[in-house]
């Protein structure tokens, strides 16, 4: 079975010593190169004003502007052909360093690109958009390529996973912003870190423990996506476990089903039996995945529930980071370990770790606490409205290419005993019951004084 | 030869799980084709997983801080952030340690 990362295909080191040509010869760190670059040249273009780097995708379609499929793409082919340019430029730059298939690469890449703008374009009807995202759509569309046709082997060399999903994730540490953990005070830190955890640990302990499922990173990648935040936690938490293919896609459709039912039903029920608005939006927010939904649901109940189940998922949102490197750092030292072997050493731990998470750290502390300090929140929120197209493009790249690497055969090994399924419901019914307690012992009056939200 | 019958068990939590399932991806078809709630209508949903995802994040996310700090509140709250983010680390290795 194919990994997310596998030590016998990828560049990550887990035996050899490290050298400085790693940085240059390895994928984790080109993950880090090209975020960063992305990074500094939306910096350069928002600070200068004399440009603006744009990843655009296919617009709202079905309605208004763009009624029909192919109005979605209107105006964009310059910026779209840009896009594939620029980014296939970049991307290809790395392969070469890596000494990789470059011709088949460039042959290739742009057959992905074309499959993600399909992706994209699917998702951006306008009922579709707010239910499925681009995730569903671009494993949908790779997994149809690779059970009916099969993925063809021209194909495979820009069939990057690890490459495109490592360099989203840099972008994405951009984007956690330390100063977004404190806007709901201790109140906010009680509900989002002090449950966070505690559902973690108790989804990996019930999941290795009582369900005894073998593929340790899925049922990291399944906690991390019900107790943070949905697909992008698994994400990250996928690729810090180094997780195979399966293991987050399941996690991905599994949280996305169960997303659109939270949002829907959540702030119904909480409605009817009348529900303090600011207990039903700290419930909504730490427990519903995608922070759409938590946002769209919250606001179903009032501005007052819509505003605090922002910021508990917020919270969640920044606590990516910190969750995503104690993951990479117990599955580096703990579970790669055999019953017996000598504790690992600093060095060892450094050649296991997955080195993109420093790029992912490091961006997070330098947009933190240097850029929006530096150049404040609205310029930093600009810069972020850049970086974020490109993050969100190579994570629908690597949707694309973990579709065409999966099949239906293998994919079906993971249902025997339905252990990922029971292990989300019974750790979502947990998380659900002890946010609402967490979140009633904070907000109710009982402990502590209620909070007074400036603006309400 | 003896033929011996044996009873199938039925994994409860497994069917309760499925059903749940089944049922989950039947009301988001469902959702999704009719938008009882217009849903539709809204800027953001579902689809959009991180914040900057949304429409308008800015406004919503980067705004001013809700419940302002003092100094000593900011203090006690990186305690607390730090001390139960290490308590939980050791609370993990604990049980794994005590399951072997």
């Amino acid at each position: 079975m194919s990994n997310l990362v596998t030590p016998e295909k990828s560049n990550i080191v887990t035996a050899d010593k490290f050298s400085f040509s790693d940085l240059f010869r390895k994928e984790d760190w080109w993950a880090i190169w090209l975020g960063f670059f992305i990074m500094a040249i939306a910096l350069m273009g928002k600070v200068s004003g004399s440009f603006d780097l744009k990843a655009v995708k296919a617009h709202k379609w079905g309605t208004g502007d763009y009624p029909s499929l192919i109005s979605a793409f209107d105006g964009l082919g310059s910026q779209l052909l840009f896009l594939l340019v620029f980014v296939g430029i970049i991307t290809v730059i790395g392969m070469a360093v890596m000494r990789k298939d470059v011709k088949g690469y460039i042959v290739a890449f742009p057959v992905v690109f074309v499959l993600a703008n399909l992706a994209y374009l699917f998702s951006q009807h306008y009922v579709i958009k707010n239910y499925l995202g681009y995730a569903f759509w671009a494993l949908g569309i790779g997994l149809l390529i690779s059970n009916t046709v099969g993925t063809p082997k021209w194909l495979k060399p820009a069939v990057r996973t690890e490459y495109y999903i490592k360099t989203g994730l840099v972008l994405l540490g951009a984007e956690i912003l330390f100063s977004n953990v404190i806007k709901f005070g201790l109140y906010g830190l009680g509900i989002a870190w002090l449950v966070t955890p505690i559902v973690v640990i108790f989804m990996w302990n019930y999941g290795t423990k009582i369900l005894k499922m073998t593929s340790k990173p899925m049922v990291i990648v399944i906690a991390m996506a019900t107790s943070v935040c949905g697909v992008s936690a698994a994400i990250a938490a996928a690729a810090a476990a180094k997780a195979k293919k399966e293991d987050l896609t399941f996690a991905v459709g599994l949280t996305l089903i169960f997303t659109v039912i939270m949002m829907v039903s959540m702030p119904l029920i909480l409605s009817a039996i009348g529900m303090d608005p600011m207990l039903g939006g700290a419930w909504m927010g730490g427990t519903i995945d995608a922070t759409g939904a938590v946002v769209l649901a919250g606001e179903a109940m009032g501005p007052l529930a819509g505003q605090v189940a922002a910021m508990v998922k917020m919270i969640q949102n920044v606590l990516i980071g910190i969750i995503a490197f104690a993951i990479a750092v117990f599955f580096a030292t703990r579970v790669d370990r055999n019953e017996g072997d000598p504790a690992v050493g600093a060095s060892e731990i450094w050649h296991r770790f997955p080195k993109f998470i420093l790029g992912f750290i490091g961006a997070s502390v330098i947009f933190s606490l240097l850029v929006e300090p530096s150049l404040g929140t609205d310029v930093t929120g600009s810069i972020l409205k850049l970086t974020k197209g490109f993050r969100g493009w190579f994570f629908c790249l690597a949707f694309i290419s973990i579709g065409l690497e999966s099949n239906f055969k293998d994919m079906s090994q993971y249902l025997q005993g339905g252990g990922p399924l029971k292990l989300y419901v019974v750790g979502q019914s947990f998380n659900l019951v002890l946010t609402l307690l967490v979140a009633w012992l904070l907000l109710s009056g009982v402990l502590f004084p209620i909070p007074q939200l400036a603006g309400f | 030869m003896k033929t011996t019958l044996r009873k199938k068990q039925i994994d409860f939590s497994l069917v309760i799980s499925w059903v749940l399932l089944l049922s989950a991806v039947i009301v988001v078809v469902y959702l999704i084709i009719a938008d009882p709630f217009n849903l539709s209508s809204k800027p953001y949903g579902a689809g959009d997983y991180y914040y900057t995802d949304l429409e308008g994040f800015q406004d919503i996310f980067l705004g001013e801080t809700r419940i302002p700090m003092e100094k000593k509140h900011l203090l006690l709250f990186t305690l607390i952030f730090v001390g139960w983010s290490v308590f939980s680390c050791y609370l993990f290795l604990w049980l794994e340690k005590s399951k072997k």
